[in-house]
C-alpha cells in the first residue's frame, strides 16, 4: 500500500492544461513539474541500481589479436609452400561460412544446423558455371553465392513458422537428407566420388607462373572476400534493416508491433546468411578444382555452428576468431602427434593426430569459460544480460 | 461533447474455445487518461491486445470514427495506437538507442533523433545509458525505455499494460508521475491497465472495472475511488 508517509506524495491531478500538442511541446524546454514530483523522480532515482557498463571498443587483448591476426595475413603466405597457402587459404575462407550462421543464429536468432548444405551448394554450383558453362569465375562465384542465397530463402520459410529448437531439427533434417540427394544428382555434383573442376582461375603473368605465384593471387582475392564480406556484415546489422533484425532476434512480436514486417526480415536475413555460406563454397572451387558430397556430411554443418558459437554470435571478429581457434587446434593437434621420441608420452600424444580432438576438448572448455563466446572476452562487447 | 479518441461496443476476444472478453463496452475521449481496474484474468491484457487486433475478436472498435477491428496491427500502429505491453518488451540486447529507433521504424521523416532528444528530456536516466544494453537496465529504466520507445511512432494513443507491474512503490511513483507530465505536456490520450489502483485512479480521469471480461463498473476516477465496492475490491480499505 501506498500511504500518506511518503516523502513526496503525489499531486493531486489538477485541471489540465490540453491544449499542448507536440508541436508546442517541441517548443517548450525540459518539462518540470514543479516541486514534488521533481523530488519524487530523485528520491525514485536512488531506489535504481548502480549503472552496469557495458563495455565497448576494443580492450588490449583485442589489439593483441588484431596484431596476430595482421602478422597472419602477412607470413602465412610468405611461409608457406603452395600446398600449404591453398590449404590455408581454404580455412580462412570458411570465416564466411561461419558468419552466415553468425548473421542467421547471433543476429537473426535463428538457429541453423546446415549450413554446410548452403557452401556445397555454392561449391557445385560455382563449378558448374566455370568449368561446364564456361562462365568466367566472377560470374561463377556469384552465381554460387546467389543460388545458396536463393535455397536459403526457400529453406528459410520454416524459420517464419518455428523458432529455437524446432527450427534447428528442421535444418540439420536440410543437412542429413543432403548427401543422399547429392548422390543423385550427378550431372551437378559428379556423384559419390564428386567431381574434378576443368578451370584454374589464373593469375596476370605479371603476377609470376609459379604454383605458389598462383596461390597467392588466389589467396589475395580470397583475403579481398573475406574482408570486404566482414565490413558489408558490419555495415548491415548496423543499419536500419539490420537493427530490426536483432529486434526480431529479441522480441518478434514486440518488432512486429513497431511495424517490422517478419516474413521479410527472417527471409531476407536467412538468404543473406545462406549466400555467405555459398559465397565459401565457391571460393573452395577457386582454391581447390575439386568438389564432393563426402566434404559436406552432417557433421560439418554442425562444426560450422559450434565454431561460430565458440567465436561468439552477435559479433563480427567473433566469427573470425572461431574459425582461428580451429585451425590453431587443428594445428597443435598435428604438432602434438608428430613429437617422437618420448615413449609413452609420444604415443599418448599420436591421440591429437585426428585434428578434431582438440578442438572438440576447446568446445567442451571454452563453452563452460566463454560462455557468451570468445568474442565477448577479447572484443570485449559483452552482450550478457545481468538479469 | 467530448471528441471520443477510442470507442469499443461488443468486444469479444476468445483464445481457442475460452471466451476471454464477452461484450466489453467502454471510450476513450481525446486527451484524457483512462484507466481499466481488474483482478487477475479479468481480461485486462487481452483488451488491450484485441485493440492491436493481437488476438481473435468480433466487435467494433472505433479509431477517430474509423473501424479498426480488422486493421493489421502494424498498421493501428501507423494510425497513431502504441502498445506498451506487460513485462515491458523492451530489446535486451538492443542498445538504448537502438530500442529507440525502433519505435520510430515506420517513420521515414528527419525529426526521429529530434524525438529522441525530446523523450530524453522526460526521462534522463535513458540519456545517461543511451550505449547501455536495454537488459541492463533495472526494471523501472525498462519500463522507461518501453514507455518512450512507444512514444517514438508518435502516438495519439497510447496503451499502457501494467507498468507498475514488478516495480518498487516509489519507482512507480515517479513513473506515473511522468506519464501525468506527458498527458499534461503532450496531450497524449492514454488507456492503462492497472491492477494498482491507487496510483491509477489518481492518475485517471475516467476508470472502468471490469471482471470475467465484462464492464462492472465505470465512472469518473474520482467517484471511483470513493466507491465502497472499488475500495474493498481494489484499494484495500
Amino acid at each position: 500500500m501506498i500511504d500518506d508517509d511518503w516523502p513526496t506524495p503525489m499531486p493531486r491531478r489538477g485541471d489540465v492544461d490540453r491544449s499542448g500538442d507536440y508541436a508546442v511541446f517541441a517548443a517548450s524546454p525540459a518539462p518540470q513539474t514543479p516541486g514534488g514530483a521533481h523530488q519524487a523522480s530523485a528520491t525514485g532515482s536512488q531506489m535504481l541500481e548502480a549503472p552496469r557498463r557495458t563495455r565497448r571498443g576494443t580492450s588490449p587483448l583485442g589489439w593483441v589479436g588484431a596484431g596476430l591476426l595482421a602478422v597472419w595475413l602477412v607470413a602465412m603466405p610468405l611461409t608457406s609452400t603452395a600446398t600449404q597457402l591453398a590449404q590455408n587459404t581454404q580455412a580462412m575462407v570458411m570465416v564466411l561460412a561461419v558468419l552466415g550462421v553468425n548473421l542467421a543464429t547471433g543476429y537473426g536468432g535463428m538457429i541453423s544446423l546446415g549450413h554446410g548444405v548452403f557452401v556445397a551448394v555454392g561449391s557445385f554450383a560455382t563449378a558448374y558455371a566455370a568449368a561446364d558453362m564456361g562462365l568466367p569465375w566472377a560470374v561463377s562465384i556469384l552465381a554460387g553465392a546467389v543460388l545458396a542465397g536463393t535455397l536459403g530463402a526457400v529453406v528459410g520459410l520454416p524459420a517464419l513458422r518455428i523458432k529455437g529448437i524446432y527450427l534447428a531439427l528442421v535444418t540439420l533434417g536440410l543437412a542429413i537428407v543432403f548427401q543422399p540427394l547429392s548422390k543423385r544428382f550427378t550431372a551437378f555434383t559428379g556423384g559419390v566420388s564428386g567431381r574434378t573442376v576443368d578451370a584454374e582461375m589464373i593469375a596476370p603473368t605479371w603476377f609470376g607462373t609459379s604454383r605458389w605465384s598462383e596461390g597467392l593471387y588466389r589467396y589475395l582475392i580470397c583475403v579481398a572476400v573475406v574482408v570486404m564480406a566482414l565490413w558489408l556484415v558490419q555495415q548491415l546489422v548496423d543499419s536500419r534493416p539490420g537493427r530490426a533484425m536483432r529486434a526480431v532476434r529479441d522480441d518478434d512480436t514486440a518488432a512486429a508491433v513497431y511495424g517490422v514486417n517478419l516474413t521479410t526480415n527472417r527471409l531476407a536475413t536467412f538468404a543473406a546468411s545462406a549466400a555467405l555460406a555459398g559465397l565459401a563454397g565457391a571460393l573452395q572451387v577457386v582454391l581447390v578444382p575439386f568438389a564432393s558430397q563426402e566434404s559436406f556430411p552432417p557433421q560439418e554443418s554442425l562444426v560450422l555452428y559450434a565454431t561460430a558459437v565458440l567465436g561468439g554470435l552477435g559479433s563480427i571478429w567473433g566469427s573470425v576468431l572461431g574459425v582461428a581457434i580451429r585451425e590453431a587446434a587443428a594445428a597443435a593437434g598435428s604438432g602434438l602427434a608428430s613429437i617422437d621420441g618420448l615413449g609413452a608420452i609420444s604415443e599418448l600424444f599420436d591421440l591429437f593426430d585426428d585434428e578434431r580432438l582438440l578442438f572438440g576438448a576447446a568446445l567442451i572448455v571454452l563453452t563452460f569459460v566463454f560462455p557468451r563466446g570468445l568474442a565477448s572476452a577479447i572484443v570485449g562487447r559483452a552482450r550478457r544480460r545481468d538479469a | 461533447m467530448t471528441e471520443m479518441m477510442l470507442k469499443v461496443e461488443d468486444l469479444h476476444a476468445r483464445y481457442g474455445a475460452v471466451e476471454v472478453l464477452r461484450g466489453l463496452g467502454f471510450e476513450v475521449p481525446d486527451r484524457s487518461v483512462v484507466v481499466i481496474l481488474g483482478a487477475n484474468g479479468a481480461g485486462k491484457t487481452t483488451t488491450l491486445r484485441a485493440l492491436c487486433n493481437m488476438c481473435t475478436t468480433s466487435g467494433s472498435i472505433l479509431l477517430e470514427g474509423e473501424d479498426i477491428s480488422r486493421a493489421k496491427t502494424a498498421d493501428i500502429v501507423r494510425r497513431g495506437v502504441a502498445h506498451v505491453p506487460q513485462g515491458r518488451g523492451t530489446f535486451p540486447e538492443l542498445s538504448v538507442m537502438d530500442n529507440l529507433r525502433i519505435g520510430a521504424y515506420i517513420r521515414r521523416d528527419k525529426e526521429v533523433n529530434a524525438d529522441i532528444g525530446r523523450w530524453f528530456e522526460i526521462f534522463p536516466r535513458l540519456e545517461e545509458r543511451r550505449d547501455q544494453l536495454a537488459g541492463s537496465l533495472s526494471g523501472g529504466e525498462q519500463q522507461m525505455l518501453a514507455v518512450a520507445r512507444a512514444l517514438m511512432c508518435r502516438p495519439r494513443l497510447l496503451l499502457l499494460d501494467e507498468p507498475s507491474l514488478g516495480l518498487a512503490p516509489l519507482i512507480i511513483e515517479d513513473l506515473f508521475e511522468r506519464f501525468i507530465q506527458l498527458n499534461k505536456e503532450t496531450g497524449l490520450t492514454m488507456l492503462l491497465v492497472e491492477q494498482n489502483a491507487n496510483l491509477a485512479l489518481d492518475m485517471a480521469d475516467y476508470a472502468y472495472v471490469i471482471e470475467s471480461g465484462e464492464i462492472a463498473l465505470h465512472g469518473p476516477a474520482d467517484q471511483l475511488k470513493n466507491d465502497p465496492a472499488v475500495q474493498e475490491a481494489y484499494l484495500g480499505a
